[in-house]
Formats: C-alpha cells, structure tokens, sequence
C-alpha cells in the first residue's frame, strides 16, 4: 500500500540560455483542481468554457516553483513564495517566446510524469492494473468516463 | 551574538508550513536554536518531515534544517540543523 499524499519534490527543467525553472514534481489534488479552476472562463450567463490561455497561465502558476530568470539590474527576479498575482505579473513581464518556451517545458515535464506513473501501475507482467479494468467495464457498461471539465 | 529578525517560514518542501513573525537564533555549542512566534501554521504540514526554518534578507536567505520542534501557544522552539546561505 502506497502513500497518497504529494510530498513536495520539486524537479529543475533547463531552458535555453543557460536558464532554468524549478517546478513541482506532482501537483496534489487541491492545486491540480485549483489549475482546473483556472482555466475556466464563466459567460454571462454563468456558462463555463475552457480558455487555453488561461488554462496555459494556469498550468505555469500551479507548476511554477522558481526560476533562474534576471531583470535588468541582474538579480534573480523574485518569484519562489510569491503569490499568483506576483507571479502572474512577473510572467507576464517576460517576452512571448520566453513564455511559450516556459510553457512548453512545464507541459512536457507533466506528460512525462504521467507517463511515468502510467508505467509504474502496470504490474510487472503487463496485465491490466485495476485502474484499467474499471475503465473497461464503465465503457462496456455505456457510461462514461473522464472529467467534468 | 544571536540572529534576530521579523519574517520567517517553516517550510515542508516548497510548502509554508508556518509564518513567523519574530524570530531569534542562537548559536550553540553543538549547532542552533531557533524561538519564534508562529503567526499563521498549517497542522497538516507541521506534522510533516522533513521541515526548513527559512529566514530572508535582501539579497537571499538563510535556511536551517529543523531538527526537533515544539510548538507551544503559538510560541515555536526548535532545534536547528547546519546553516545554508541562499544568494540571490
């Protein structure tokens, strides 16, 4: 029996330029639902869409932990402990391709964190872990699966 | 020659465990001990392991391991660990 609590690891993904981020290593059920919130647009009408570049800054801020990145006098600018809307403001300091790149990297750390869970579950002799098998009979029985989101 | 200062954290990882406000550390001969005022804490986290005192100043930080804690009507002792200095 595992443990389900999220211990608070954290991996550093390089970029280019000699820079780098620091980010959680696995966002825990509070942070992933508060990233979920944040890509949520509501309508006039109270109507719920997704919107990608919310989602996008949502995904930076539940990741984000610090960064290398250095202002004009050449100090690290300040964002590790600072809330969102500091380092909201300070990401969208940074120039487009810097943000997209920061972007990217966060993205692919989180699909290779999946993935590499996913493989952890199998068992050792690649039968179908319980998870799965779930999936199955939810799929075989018409229902449906997947977030609400 | 003791360390005083406003602003502390304990913290879980990169979680804030605590909020201090107002700390003292003192050097002693076998290593460090902290006395603060928890502001702000977080049961769940102070309960995990391992925990950070981490103190700012302008230009970084200082962070020390937390050896042993005691948590006491919002008066926090604890037992400290080698010093690390952060610069920024």
């Amino acid at each position: 029996m595992g443990c389900r609590i999220v211990v608070p690891d954290v991996v550093v993904l390089p970029l280019s330029d000699g820079d780098s981020l620091t980010v959680k290593a696995r966002l825990n059920s509070g942070e992933h639902r508060e990233m979920i919130r944040g890509g949520v647009s509501y309508g006039p009408d109270g109507d719920r869409t997704f919107d990608p570049l919310r989602g996008a800054l949502a995904k930076i801020l539940a990741y984000l932990v610090d960064w290398t990145f250095r202002g004009p006098d050449g100090r690290v600018v300040l964002i590790r402990d600072q809330g969102a809307a500091v380092v909201t403001e300070a990401l969208a300091m940074i120039d487009p391709d810097s943000y997209t790149e920061v972007l990217r990297a966060i993205e692919a750390h989180e699909t290779a964190q999946e993935a590499d869970r996913a493989a952890k579950k199998k068992t050792p002799d690649g039968s179908p872990t319980l998870l799965e098998t779930s999936r199955s009979l939810v799929a075989a029985g018409g229902g449906m699966s997947g977030s609400s989101t | 020659m003791p360390i005083t200062g406003v602003v502390g954290q304990v913290k879980w990882g990169y979680y804030m465990a605590g909020a201090i406000n107002g700390y003292r550390v003192d050097r002693t001969a076998t290593g460090w001990t902290l006395a603060a005022t928890l502001v702000v804490s977080d049961a769940f986290k102070l309960a995990q392991r391992p925990l950070t005192f981490v103190a700012p100043f302008k230009t970084g930080e200082w962070r020390w391991p937390i050896v042993e804690l005691v948590i006491r009507d919002g008066s926090l002792s604890a037992t400290l660990g080698k010093l690390e200095e952060v610069r920024r």
